[in-house]
Parts: structure tokens; C-alpha cells; sequence
């Protein structure tokens, strides 16, 4: 009798032994990476992450993403002024902040773009082993994915490398390029082989993107890998393949519709820039549950929200560079006394009314990464730069300068007048959009902030010697505290 | 699970099935050995089994026995327990227990005698603290039980302290013990427990003790036990208590608005002249500072008829004439949004026990208004206790506890939160708006005065915030309602076996609403509402075999199980902007749909497990235990997990030799060694490698790499050893000394990767962290008469925390101010090293980095008395400034009582370690326009020669001169008294004659001091050492009435 009790005792916790998967548990939000390798479409679909991404908040505010970092660059240049000395870009603009390897702004850069391009180096690794269903898309896939990690790897070496110089070889540290998703330490590569291996990418996207047809502009085509590979010209001063590529990537681009904005196009606040107008051929379109709220470039940048108590202006030289006519005066209101929203209780002369938000308490709207009008002056400044070619140069400009002035004519003048008013044009058009660090630095310009509206107190810094060590941004000091074979910059 | 569940309960069915019941009938007498007088209600029971009886008042009882019954088991309050051989008819004189030794305590699975303990154990019943307005039982133990260190008190209501067992074992994972509540583990918040429900709190500290609870325990285990129904017949309670709170901790000493002006202008003018501009655009610094000091950099002139460029003259005076004030009464943010708080506590609880079955019942209602002004809490217990023995081979029982709490915080953590917001703001911005001339309230159309929350304040008077004006717009709700149910059923076989199983489940439902209003939060303009639901579901089944057998003097105890849990926590929440119609709070009336979100999260662990305990003649004991455990966070391959224990202890008063030593009443020496695990705190997947969702490109669907796992992550693992000395002599004095090592193992260890590799983080084993330590209690009867009764209890510990070991290529981590290296303890902070204030001109120094490899500038560089500094901030070298953990802590209690009155106290103390004081470090900002000051800006610098050790006022060098240094350490030392309470129990000869058995008031003061080395620290804050501004302790002050019918 005891022993059959006891067997029945024992035998019942045995029994009550749960069943073997009782212990694997997956998450609902989430899905194992071995589902998402598996197929072209589960990849295109990690890829439109990668896109996502690039409008996300990152650690430390007000860092959200690839607006937001051009809102650093272009308030770390002169032309964009502003008027408080308390915004959280205080510190960039007075150039402490990318100085600070401890900074919001030194580990932006590198925790942005390298999340870009490991998840850009996963796809790489697996477009060729899932099965081929697609070879378009497959193509696709693989050329956005290259795209991505030149790209990246270019915006990362014009701000942690010194500026490339061409005609010399530039063996000046740059940023590790990373081909492969690891996890092991790696050294800088140099500014030279940084630029050899974004070239290496960009032209093996281009062959693969030749028959992709891109399903919005906010996804890489042929047109954009054009572009950027002008833009990579550009900043190596080869002023001959930047032309060409330019060139390359306006034909594109207008072959599909793609066409300068006009008139009140202009003035659309460029919140709905994608919706309103065919002239960005690379850009976010968040929708209305994709914001990042106060982390948004437009949460700083929108003229309708007054976060911060601050109001950006454009700098008082260039904007007298305007002609009368020019329908791009009304981007900015010399004044300080344009109307604005109950809400928005600051004003200063020359502030802006080009970037507004879709409505001011979601704070989100387009933004372009690239568009026709950059690549027309891409192509004048390359050609005007290249010498001989400036009969060339004008036509493109004056293309370009008649959408924004009707009455537009062509100024005579000597080469460099006709460059001076290229860059004039430049800055001003691209105003906000994240282009005047990297120019000064590519073209090694000094930073002049003297003798404009720029105010000591709030600027904090007035003028930065061409060639200063001060226009490398520093490695953050958690790269510097993980990676044993990281170089730090002077 | 049910299957589960279904097929224990049939297998325990056919067993009583094959039982046979064979009984005899015996009889006998209990009686008081010290006076002969016979005993009624003393407990008669069969050893192992619950068949049982009580004697009448005569002393007698009758029981049935089964034939195999060998030993009863007799207990009675206050007299020792005692084991006899069954025969027909049995006489039986019972002992006065001496206090406390034979004092039972609740164990892993069961109880045991405290003398029979081989591990460290630690508990706390519910009359050390029934006094207490406590709305969280772990608030009972601090300062109560040696080892255990609390942090996180504090006077929000509803507020779940943190306390932590012996050290910290953990770097990334959870160093938080488990909390097992009648035998399951309970993973809801502890505030839901009515404290007047609690029997005892038991801390299980050594391995010897919690291993049973294997792999989560390596923390500790805090068993809560509740209460049920103890003496025959019925038994009323009713408690009453009424109290009020205020804040415990005093602001911080700051200047005020007449010293404010001329700070700030000196802070203007050094700034003026540091940029350069001196004479530059033909102005004087100190011209610049007097003219645009108010109009550009405060914002507000309070003073009634001084222009705003004549109020801080060129001398750098405030100017005479400015007297009187535009809004002088009109600035006490932080008393507006005070009030005096006010708690009420109702409980009421039934018992009725008789021979086959008891069953307590209570009821609760606690509200709780903090000294916040908008922070309320309510909470509503419910909870009902039956066990039914119908018949001596089977038991039964439920314990149902239900409850409702609703919370709301008054306001959010953010900038906008009351604490931070009145700390910080200047001396000199009004509540309201005012007319800048008369002074005089701008009214709204209706005659109501208006915040002045759109004011455009200084850069640092936080501008477009307006912390009141938040508190009274805005509206956070939080409502849970959670239930859970414990079941058992045992079925005593024969000879000492039993078989219990325990089914225990538990949910709760949290719904959460944000809304931030549209003027001044962080969702302004347009206003946004956020709703949330948590849903939280858990079970825990387990089997329990279990034998007891005494051969002799030899005592032999087996267990053996099986356990399985689940836990799945549901979650949701919804955010909409751009509010329509004021008032509303509901999703409808908000424009844009914003961030929606859902995920269920499911956890799973399984175990088996046993334990052997043996006893030879009271002497020597020895316990041996096994658990085998699987948890879902680990992938199969390393899922399991195996944790052992021993421990050994060796009654030495009990040997014979010291029969003769009479003043020894107690003397024990015991060891221990043991395994536990934690996988708590690393998320629940960490070895799986993730894709989130909900990252699409615009209107296409896209998902995005999360996070990378790791297929071999497996169990931290904790190897405690132990060992102690219990004593007790002359009837005085009793304590013990307890000596721990413990070590965790294959740590769990979230690795930082490079920036440049994309990934974040990734959960590895690494490394070794010691916690060894040291644990005192003492306890002093100092006074045992008729009348008077005194006792004082001590405890101390000590903790040394150490790094012991990293894995290959890792060689610190640094984060929170802390940097972890080999060597070092988890909370070394490190800061840069501030080296005061250069006399020469009053810049901040701090030591130069050279090794660092810093660029020597004489701009910024210089050598001070063969120091070499710096006044870059970014050139400073990083120090080891002192640890978070204090070296010493405890608590101090002491009782006296004198016939119906009774006098107790609780002290709480650490000693030694450092906090991080956030508030003083910007409050001693040398830059920032608007913000206040700490009264020590005014030891500043201002001329050559000053010796002092803060810097000159610069808003230029605010960077540098107010960096992140060990500067803002400040030495945690405290001593604080927890409480007080004084207690007078009306006479029998009163209350008797209407029909109460007793009736005691009392009046409670909680936090009524605490001493320490800054004004307006709450060094208690966290283990971090890292304060913030936000809610202090409350001091309570209650009166309690108890009465028993």
C-alpha cells in the first residue's frame, strides 16, 4: 500500500512536469531576426526601417535625426542667426558642443550613422542568401542598402575627418569604415580610403539601381546615388565629375517628372514639400503618428511653434543679397513684425517663414535631403569652379534663378563674381537645410559671423580660422571608452 | 496549466481514496508548570498531521488518533512547544517560553522553529510595527533588521520603497529581491497590501535560506505572510487612524531677492568683461551689466518705482531707493503648492475559528492626501482567509485579496514638477500677473487672478513653465485594481507524509491617463492626452511532498517539488493631440492620433526542487537543498540552472556540559553555504536577437534591428557562505554576529558596444562582484519589573562591495558618474577633481590631465603650489571621488513601557559615502540669469587674495566653472528618527464591562528628524548616490485607535 501511494505521489509531480516549449517565449512587438532574414520582401521591409530612422530621436535632445543634424550644421555656420543664448543649440553654436567628446552632439553623429550602416550592412549580408523572387527588387534592395552605407560614412568623414584635400594624399584619420555588421573593435581608416570605398559603393548601387523603380522619394534611386556622388565630387574639389554626376542626376530625375519648384510652390512652408511640389527627389514624408514631438527638427525649426523661446533668423548680409523680385524674400521678415500665431511670443528681425510645421502641436512635416535646385547649383558651382566652363555655369544658374525670380537676368562679371553669386544663391536657397558647415569646411572657408546681426553674447563665438582644429568634431567618449583601436582628433 | 492543475488534484483524490482510518481515542491534561493551575486552549496536535484539538478550561482534552500516530505536538502562546509519545492518557505541564528564542519563523515552504535555523533569517512580526501609519509593509524594515538597506522613501503617496539585501551583487541586472506573499511570488506592487493584514515579514539573507527559492532569489527573499483567524471563537478588530503629513526635509538655503540683484549684476559684469567686449563697443562691464541686466538677462523688475536700468547701480549695489515691492507676497511657489496633508486609515477585521476550520476576514481604506497640494491616493482591501480541516487526513484552504487603488501624482516628474521648479526659479518672478508698474494682479474678464505662465522669465527662470499653473491644469490619473487568490490542499498520509498542492494566481488592470494641458507643458501648444492599460496576469502551481519522521533523538525532515510559474503583463496606450473642447479628457476630444502602441510580454520559469533537513537530540542540525530551475529569459541550450544549499548549526547551550553555566541562555553557532540565481532586470529576451515593429517609411511598413542577444546567456549565479554566533546571556542581553561572503558569478552584464558598431549593448557573463560584509544586532532588556519593562535593540552592517573580475577587453564602464573597474565597488564615483578657486583670479581649478593627454595651454593651464591645473573643464583629469555606499548603516529601537503606557522609537543611520547633490550644483550656477541661488554664492570670489572655494560669478565660464565635478559630493552620513510612537491601552477594569477585550490609542510620528551634513538632502534618495529634484520625504503625525472585541 505505502508504495503504491508513494509511486502515485511521486509520479503526480512528475507528471506535472510542464511540456518542453513551456519555456520559450517570444515577444509581440518584436520578431526574431532569423523571420526577418528570410525573404526579399521581410528585407525591404527592414529597409524602410533604415528610412524610418533617419527622422527618430536619439539619446540626448534635441537630436532627431538626419533634419536635426543638418539643423546643427547650418547653426554651427553663419548664415542662420539666432537670437537666444538658453536654446539647447547654444552650445553648437559657439562651437563648444561638438568640441565636448562628451556631448549630445559628438555621440549623435556616431550613434545615428552607424545604426544606419549596420543595418544597411545586415541587408548586404543577406540579399544574396535569401531566395531570389525578385531580381528587380533584390537590386533594389542591395543598391539602397549601399547607398545607405556611403552615404553615411560620407556624412560621418566631413565632420570627424579633416577636410579632403584634393591633389594630395589624404592621410589624415577618418572614421572606421565599416563593411561588415561585427561587433569587434576597429581603427580609422584614412580620409583617402574613406573616399575610395564611398565611391566603391556608390558605384555599385548605381549599376544596381538602374532598373529599380523606387516606390516614394523616401527611398534611394538612381537620380539620388547620382547626386550624392556629385556631392562627394564637390567636396573632393573634383569640380569635373561633380559637374557630370549633377548633371547625371537632374537628367534622371526630370526624365521622371521630377521638376524646380515656382511661385507659390515656394511658400508652402515646406511641410507638405512632397505633397505640394515634384522638386525633392529625396526626403521624409513623416506621417501624423511618426512624430518625435519635441525632438523634431521642426519643433526647433517651425516658425509656428516658438519652442525654447527661439526664433532663427537669417543672417542680415545675405538676406540684402536678394534681389527685389526674387519670390524667396518672403522666406524671411526683415522687419521682426510679421504676423504669427497667440502662441509664439518671440520675434526678431530677419526671422523666417520658410519651414513651418503641418500643425504646431505634432510638430512634424517633410523634410528634403536632396533636391533639384541643390543639384542645379551643384552643377553651376562645379562647372564656374572648374574654370573656362562659366558660359555653362550661367545657363545652369539662370535655369535655376528663374524659378525663384521671374525677372532674373544673368549678371557680367568676372569668374569668381559669377562663383561668389552661386554660393550666394546656394546659401540662400539651401538656407536651414544643413549645407553651410560642410561648404565652409570643403571650400576651407573661415566661419565670419562679424558685422551681421549675429550677437556676440548669443553666437558666443564670431570668427573660426580656415584649417582650425576646431572643425573636426570630437569622437564621443563612449566610442573612445569601447573601441581600443579608436584615435581621438586633436 | 489547468491540465495541469486537474491531474494533481485527480491523483490527490485517489490517494485519500486508498487511505485507511484506523483510529484510538486518547485523553489527557495540560497544566501551567509554574503554578499547577490547569491550561485552556492549548493546542493538542498529531506531529505532522492536522489532526488536533484544544483543551476546555479545565485543562482537559479528548482526541482521535490514527494508530500510527506516534508524538503529539502541544503548543500555547507564551510557553514553550512540546513533543510528547502518545499514550491513552497523558499529563502535561508547560514551560514559560524565555521571550523569544523558540519564536517560529516563516521559511521557504514552510516554517521553523528559529533554533532550528541553519541560514540567516530575519523577521519582523506585525506587533513591531502595527503602531506605524505604514502604507507600504517594506517600510517596516528599516532601521528593524540588520543587512537590509532602503532607499527610495519618500512622501508621494503610494510611494514603493526599494530596499536591497546585503550589498548590491548586480551591475546591469536587478539587484531588487523577490517578494513571496503566502508562498507565492507576489509581482505586484507591495503597495497593495493592506499593512494591518500582515502577519510577519521574514528576510531570507543567506543562500542556506532562500536557495529553495533558487533562481530569483540570489537577491534575497522578503516572505510576507498575512494574517489568519489564531484563537477559537470569534475575535473583532478595529482600527481608526487619522494623521497629518508635511515635508520632512527643509529647502535648500537660498538668497533671497534683495541679495539676488546684485549677484546676478556681478555674474552679468564678469561676464561682459570675460568676452572681451570691455570698453570694446565703448561701454564698461559694469555699465553694460547695470543697463541691460534686467531688460535683457531677468526679464522682471519686482521693485515699485526703479527703472530697470537703475536697479543695480554701477557699484554694484541695489539701489537704495528700491524698497518696496510690486509683488513681495506674491513669490512663494513653493508654498503654494504645499498643504498640510491628511491621512486616514479605517481597518476592520473578523476571526472565527473552531475545531475544523477558521477563517479571518478584513476590510481597509486608507486615504492618503500628500503634502503636495493635488497627490492623493485611496485604496480599498478586501481580503478573506479560510482553511477548513474537516477531517485529519486533509486540509484545505483560500486566500482571496482584493483591491483598488487611485492614485494621482499631483503632477509629472519633468520640469514642470513643484519640488524642482520652486528650488530653482529666481526670487523675483511673480505667481501671477501683475501690472509691471502698480504691481497690482492683472484679472481675467471674470475678476480671477491669472498665472503668469507665458511671461518671458530669464534663461535660467524657466520660461513658458509655470509649475502651478501645471499642477492645476494638467490631470494624471492612475487606477489598478488586482486580485489574487492562493489555494492549498494537503493530505496527510501516515508517519509524518504529507502532499500539498498550491495553486496561486494573481492580476491586476492599471489604467493610466496623462493630460498635459495646452498652455504650459510638454505637449503645448495644443494639449495631449495619453491612455494606458497594463494588464498583468501570473500563476504559480507547485507540488510538495514533504516527510518528517523522528527516530529517538534523530529528526529527520525530506521535501520534494515541483514548481512552475508564468507571468504575461499586457500593455497598451494610446497618445492623441491638439485638444478640442476644454476639460475634456477623453481620446475623442483630441485632434491628431499620435503614438499607439501595444505588446504582451510573457515570462516562464519551472523548477524542481527538495530539501533534507536533519536534527540530532536539539543539538546539531544540518539542512541540505537542491533546486533545478529553467527560466524563459535563457535560450534551451543554457535555460537550466542548478542551485544548492547547506548549512549546518550547532546548539551549544544545549549541550550537557553547559547544563551548569546558568547565564547562558542561548548560544548557537551556525554555517551556511549556498547558490542562488537572478535573472531578473535584463528584459525578457536577451538572448534572442530582435526586429522591432512599427517603423514604417511613412505609409510603408517597415521594422528596424533592435537588439542583438546572446544564445549562450545563462544564470547569474550568487555563492553565499555564512556564518554566525547567536547568544543570548544573563537574560539581558541577545544578539548575533553574522559574517557573509558573497560573490555573484557569470555576472549579467549588459556590455556596451563601440558607437561605431551600431548595436547598443549586448547582455553577456561577465566578471565577479563580492559582496562581504558584517551584521550586529543587540538587544537589551534593560528593565524587566512588574511595572516597567525597557529594552533597546542595535543593529549595524557593513558592506564591502568589490569588483573582483571583467572579462578580457573590458576594463571599465563608465555611467551615472560611476566608473566600474576590477577593484572598485559598483558605486565609485567618478568625477573630475576640483581643486578650489585659483586666489588670483577666481577661476574654478580643476587637476590637469596630463596622462590623460591634455593639451597644455598657459591660457588655461597653470601650477599651483606644484599642483598643475587647469580652468578648462575639458582638459580636468578624472578622479575616484568615494563610493554611494555608505560603510556602515542600521537602525536603533527602543521600548519602554509602564503599566498601560507604552514609549517606543525607531532611529535609522548610515555612515560614511557620498551623494551626488544635482540640486546644489545649480544652484551654485556662476550663469545662469533667472535662476536662484544657494546662500553659499556668497562666499564667491570677488577680488584677488579671496581664499574661498567657489568661483568668481562669470556667466562666460558657466562651462566651466560649474562643470560636473566631486565638487557637488556631499558625505551621506544621517541619522534620522524613523519613529515615535506613544501608546496608552485603557484598562480591563474600563472596557470589559462594555464588552472589549482591549482598546489601545496611540499617537505616531514618522520622520520627525533627520541630520545630515546639507540642508535640503535626502541622502536616501537612491543607491545611486545621484539626487534629483523631486519629492522629499513626509513627516506623519497620527493618532491610532485600536480596539478588540
Amino acid at each position: 500500500m505505502r508504495k503504491i501511494i508513494y509511486s502515485i505521489l511521486l509520479g503526480s509531480i512528475c507528471i506535472s512536469a510542464c511540456k518542453s516549449d513551456f519555456l520559450d517565449t517570444s515577444p509581440t512587438d518584436q520578431i526574431g531576426q532569423k523571420i526577418v532574414l528570410n525573404s526579399l520582401d521581410n528585407l525591404y521591409k527592414a529597409l524602410n526601417g533604415i528610412h524610418r530612422v533617419m527622422i527618430a530621436q536619439y539619446s540626448k535632445r534635441p537630436c532627431g535625426g538626419e533634419p536635426t543634424m543638418s539643423l546643427y550644421k547650418d547653426t554651427m555656420g553663419d548664415d542662420l542667426v539666432l537670437t537666444n543664448n538658453s536654446s539647447s543649440f547654444a552650445d553648437a553654436l559657439g562651437w563648444i558642443e561638438h568640441r565636448d567628446p562628451s556631448s549630445g552632439l559628438c555621440l549623435f553623429g556616431f550613434e545615428m550613422y552607424y545604426k544606419f550602416i549596420l543595418n544597411a550592412n545586415q541587408l548586404l549580408e543577406n540579399v544574396d542568401v535569401v531566395p531570389n523572387t525578385d531580381p528587380v527588387l533584390h537590386d533594389g534592395i542591395k543598391g539602397e542598402a549601399l547607398c545607405f552605407r556611403a552615404w553615411s560614412h560620407f556624412q560621418l568623414v566631413q565632420l570627424y575627418g579633416i577636410r579632403y584635400r584634393a591633389g594630395v594624399e589624404n592621410s589624415q584619420l577618418g572614421v572606421p569604415y565599416r563593411k561588415a555588421s561585427s561587433t569587434e573593435a576597429m581603427a580609422r581608416n584614412t580620409v583617402e580610403e574613406c573616399y575610395a570605398y564611398i565611391h566603391e559603393d556608390l558605384d555599385e548601387a548605381i549599376s544596381l539601381l538602374e532598373n529599380y523603380k523606387a516606390a516614394a522619394v523616401t527611398h534611394f534611386s538612381l537620380k539620388v546615388a547620382y547626386g550624392i556622388k556629385a556631392r562627394v565630387f564637390l567636396t573632393q574639389q573634383n569640380y569635373k565629375d561633380a559637374a557630370e554626376y549633377a548633371d547625371l542626376a537632374i537628367q534622371t530625375a526630370e526624365k521622371e517628372g521630377f521638376k524646380l519648384m515656382e511661385g507659390d510652390q515656394l511658400l508652402c512652408g515646406f511641410y507638405n514639400l512632397l505633397t505640394e511640389a515634384k522638386e525633392t527627389i529625396w526626403g521624409a514624408h513623416p506621417l501624423e503618428d511618426q512624430s518625435i514631438w519635441w525632438w523634431s527638427y521642426y519643433a526647433f525649426m517651425g516658425w509656428d511653434i516658438d519652442n525654447e523661446r527661439e526664433v532663427r533668423c537669417i543672417n542680415s548680409n545675405l538676406y540684402e543679397t536678394l534681389s527685389e523680385t526674387d519670390i524667396r524674400r518672403n522666406w524671411w521678415d526683415p522687419t521682426g513684425e510679421a504676423e504669427r500665431p497667440s502662441w509664439v511670443m518671440v520675434s526678431a528681425p530677419y526671422q523666417h517663414r520658410k519651414f513651418k510645421a503641418k500643425e504646431a502641436e505634432i510638430t512634424i512635416g517633410d523634410f528634403p535631403y536632396m533636391r533639384l535646385a541643390e543639384l542645379y547649383l551643384m552643377k553651376a558651382e562645379a562647372l564656374a569652379r572648374q574654370g573656362g566652363r562659366d558660359g555653362e555655369a550661367q545657363t545652369t544658374l539662370t535655369t535655376f534663378a528663374l524659378t525663384r525670380d521671374p525677372v532674373y537676368t544673368p549678371k557680367s562679371g568676372t569668374n569668381a563674381d559669377l562663383i561668389e553669386e552661386i554660393m550666394c544663391q546656394r546659401r540662400i536657397e539651401l538656407w536651414g537645410e544643413g549645407f553651410r558647415f560642410t561648404d565652409l569646411k570643403r571650400l576651407n572657408l573661415p566661419l565670419d559671423r562679424t558685422n551681421s546681426n549675429h550677437r556676440g553674447d548669443v553666437s558666443g563665438i564670431m570668427e573660426v580660422a580656415a584649417g582650425d582644429a576646431r572643425w573636426e568634431f570630437l569622437v564621443p567618449t563612449s566610442e573612445m571608452n569601447t573601441n581600443s583601436l579608436m584615435v581621438q582628433n586633436p | 496549466m489547468k491540465k495541469r492543475l486537474l491531474l494533481s488534484i485527480l491523483f490527490f483524490v485517489f490517494a485519500v481514496k486508498l487511505l485507511e482510518a484506523q483510529d484510538i481515542t486518547i485523553k489527557g491534561t495540560v497544566l501551567a508548570e509554574e503554578d499547577n493551575q490547569p491550561l485552556s486552549d492549548v493546542t493538542i496536535l498529531v506531529k505532522g498531521t492536522n489532526i488536533g484539538t484544544i483543551t476546555d478550561e479545565k485543562g482537559h482534552f479528548k482526541l482521535d488518533v490514527p494508530v500510527s500516530a506516534t508524538i503529539l505536538v502541544i503548543s500555547y502562546v507564551g510557553y514553550e512547544l512540546q513533543e510528547i509519545q502518545i499514550a491513552k492518557n497523558v499529563k502535561v505541564y508547560m514551560k514559560k517560553e524565555a521571550a523569544l528564542i523558540d519564536e517560529v519563523v516563516v521559511v521557504a515552504y514552510g516554517t521553523q522553529k528559529k533554533n532550528a535555523l541553519t541560514g540567516a533569517v530575519s523577521a519582523l512580526r506585525s506587533e513591531e510595527f502595527e503602531g506605524r501609519p505604514l502604507s507600504n509593509p517594506i517600510a517596516a524594515l528599516e532601521g528593524n533588521i540588520s543587512g537590509v538597506q532602503m532607499a527610495g522613501g519618500s512622501g508621494k503617496p503610494g510611494t514603493v520603497p526599494d530596499i536591497r539585501i546585503r550589498g548590491f551583487s548586480s551591475v546591469n541586472a536587478s539587484n531588487a529581491p523577490i517578494y513571496v506573499v503566502d508562498g507565492a511570488i507576489f509581482n505586484r506592487s507591495t503597495g497593495d497590501l493592506n499593512v494591518n493584514d500582515i502577519e510577519s515579514i521574514s528576510i531570507l539573507k543567506d543562500a542556506a535560506s532562500a536557495s529553495l527559492y533558487g533562481s530569483s532569489a540570489g537577491n534575497g527573499v522578503v516572505l510576507i505572510t498575512t494574517k489568519k483567524a489564531k484563537k477559537n471563537g470569534n475575535t473583532l478588530h478595529l482600527n481608526i487612524s487619522q494623521g497629518f503629513s508635511s515635508r520632512a526635509i527643509r529647502e535648500y538655503k537660498r538668497v533671497n531677492l534683495w541679495e539676488y540683484y546684485p549677484l546676478q549684476w556681478e555674474m552679468l559684469k564678469n561676464h561682459y568683461y570675460s568676452y572681451g567686449y570691455e570698453g570694446g563697443d565703448g561701454m564698461e562691464a559694469a555699465e553694460w551689466a547695470t543697463n541691460t541686466l534686467v531688460s535683457s538677462y531677468l526679464m522682471y523688475n519686482p521693485f515699485k518705482g526703479v527703472a530697470d536700468t537703475e536697479v543695480v547701480g554701477l557699484d554694484g549695489k541695489l539701489n537704495p531707493n528700491a524698497t518696496t515691492l510690486l509683488w513681495g507676497d506674491d513669490m512663494d511657489w513653493l508654498g503654494a503648492a504645499e498643504r498640510l496633508g491628511y491621512r486616514s486609515e479605517y481597518n476592520f477585521s473578523y476571526g472565527i475559528k473552531n475545531d475544523r476550520s477558521d477563517t479571518y476576514v478584513s476590510f481597509g481604506y486608507l486615504k492618503d492626501d500628500g503634502y503636495m497640494k493635488r497627490a492623493t491616493m485611496n485604496r480599498y482591501n478586501a481580503r478573506v482567509n479560510v482553511n477548513f480541516y474537516p477531517v485529519h487526513w486533509f486540509s484545505t484552504g483560500i486566500n482571496i485579496a482584493a483591491n483598488k487603488v487611485e492614485s494621482n501624482p499631483g503632477f509629472s516628474a519633468g520640469v514642470g514638477n513643484p519640488f524642482g521648479f520652486s528650488r530653482f526659479i529666481g526670487p523675483i518672478y511673480p505667481i501671477y500677473k501683475h501690472d509691471p508698474v502698480t504691481g497690482e494682479y492683472l484679472l481675467d474678464g471674470s475678476g480671477n487672478k491669472q498665472y503668469d505662465y507665458d511671461g518671458i522669465r530669464g534663461k535660467g527662470g524657466l520660461s513658458r513653465r509655470h509649475s502651478l499653473a501645471e499642477m492645476t491644469w494638467s490631470e494624471y490619473t492612475n487606477v489598478r485594481d488586482a486580485m489574487d487568490a492562493r489555494l492549498y490542499m494537503g493530505l496527510y498520509l501516515f508517519n509524518g507524509l504529507k502532499f500539498t498542492v498550491n495553486a496561486s494566481m494573481e492580476s491586476s488592470n492599471t489604467n493610466s491617463s496623462t493630460y498635459n494641458n495646452r498652455y504650459t507643458s510638454d505637449s503645448s501648444p495644443g494639449g495631449g492626452l495619453t491612455k494606458s492599460a497594463v494588464r498583468l496576469y501570473s500563476y504559480t502551481v507547485n507540488e510538495i511532498l514533504s516527510y518528517q519522521q523522528r527516530f529517538g533523538d534523530h529528526h529527520l525532515d525530506i521535501m520534494l517539488g515541483h514548481e512552475a510559474y508564468a507571468l504575461k503583463n499586457k500593455y497598451s496606450n494610446v497618445t492623441k493631440n491638439g485638444e478640442i473642447m476644454d476639460g475634456l479628457h477623453e481620446l475623442s476630444n483630441f485632434l491628431t492620433t499620435g503614438e499607439t502602441n501595444s505588446y504582451t510580454d510573457t515570462y516562464r520559469k519551472e523548477g524542481y526542487f527538495g530539501r533534507i533537513s536533519y536534527d540530532y537530540a536539539n543539538r546539531y542540525y544540518a539542512s541540505f537543498s537542491y533546486r533545478h530551475d529553467g527560466s524563459s529569459c535563457f535560450s534551451r541550450d543554457t535555460r537550466w540552472g542548478n542551485f544548492m544549499a547547506f548549512g549546518l548549526s550547532w546548539r551549544i547551550d544545549q549541550e550537557p556540559f553547559m547544563a551548569n553555566v546558568k547565564w547562558v541562555d542561548q548560544l548557537k553557532l551556525r554555517a551556511s553555504y549556498g547558490e542562488t540565481g537572478n535573472d531578473s532586470g535584463i528584459g525578457y529576451y536577451p538572448y534572442q536577437t530582435l526586429y522591432e515593429l512599427g517603423k514604417n517609411n511613412s505609409s510603408e511598413e517597415g521594422i528596424l534591428f533592435k537588439s542583438k542577444g546572446n544564445e549562450g546567456l545563462k544564470w547569474e549565479t550568487q555563492v553565499t557562505k555564512d556564518i554566525a554566533l547567536e547568544f543570548g546571556f544573563f537574560d539581558v542581553v541577545s544578539g548575533s554576529v553574522e559574517v557573509f561572503f558573497k560573490q555573484s558569478q557569470d555576472l549579467l552584464f549588459d556590455v556596451p558596444q563601440m558607437v561605431s558598431s551600431g548595436i547598443t549593448s549586448v547582455w553577456e557573463n561577465i566578471g565577479k562582484v563580492n559582496n562581504n560584509g558584517v551584521e550586529f544586532d543587540l538587544n537589551f532588556k534593560l528593565i524587566q519589573t512588574k511595572d516597567w519593562n525597557w529594552s533597546l535593540g542595535l543593529n549595524a552592517t557593513t558592506v564591502k562591495n568589490k569588483v573582483k573580475r571583467f572579462p578580457e577587453g573590458v576594463t571599465e564602464i563608465i555611467k551615472d558618474r560611476k566608473r566600474i573597474a576590477v577593484g572598485r565597488s559598483i558605486y565609485d564615483f567618478w568625477l573630475k577633481e576640483y581643486r578650489g578657486v585659483d586666489p588670483a583670479d577666481g577661476a574654478a581649478l580643476y587637476r590637469f590631465d596630463r596622462e590623460g593627454g591634455a593639451v597644455w595651454s598657459d591660457e588655461d593651464c597653470r601650477t599651483i603650489n606644484g599642483v598643475e591645473v587647469t580652468t578648462k573643464q575639458a582638459k580636468a583629469k578624472y578622479h575616484y571621488a568615494g563610493s554611494a555606499i555608505p560603510d556602515w548603516y542600521g537602525g536603533i529601537n527602543t521600548s519602554l513601557s509602564y503599566r498601560n503606557w507604552e514609549l517606543s522609537a525607531l532611529f535609522s543611520y548610515g555612515i560614511g559615502g557620498k551623494v551626488y547633490d544635482y540640486s546644489y550644483m545649480m544652484l551654485m550656477s556662476v550663469g545662469q540669469y533667472g535662476r536662484a541661488m544657494h546662500a553659499d554664492i556668497k562666499n564667491r570670489w570677488q577680488k584677488p587674495g579671496d581664499i574661498t572655494d567657489v568661483p568668481r560669478l562669470d556667466g562666460y565660464y558657466v562651462t566651466d566653472f560649474n562643470a560636473e565635478s566631486d565638487r557637488w559630493l556631499v558625505d551621506a552620513d544621517y541619522f534620522s528618527m524613523k519613529s515615535l510612537t506613544v501608546g496608552y491601552a485603557l484598562p480591563m477594569r474600563w472596557i470589559s464591562k462594555i464588552g472589549i477585550k482591549s482598546a489601545k490609542m496611540s499617537v505616531t510620528g514618522e520622520n520627525l528628524f533627520v541630520l545630515n551634513h546639507r540642508r535640503g538632502v535626502n541622502t536616501q534618495e537612491a543607491y545611486t548616490g545621484n539626487l534629483s529634484a523631486g519629492w522629499l520625504p513626509a513627516r506623519t503625525c497620527t493618532f491610532r485607535l485600536n480596539v478588540t472585541f
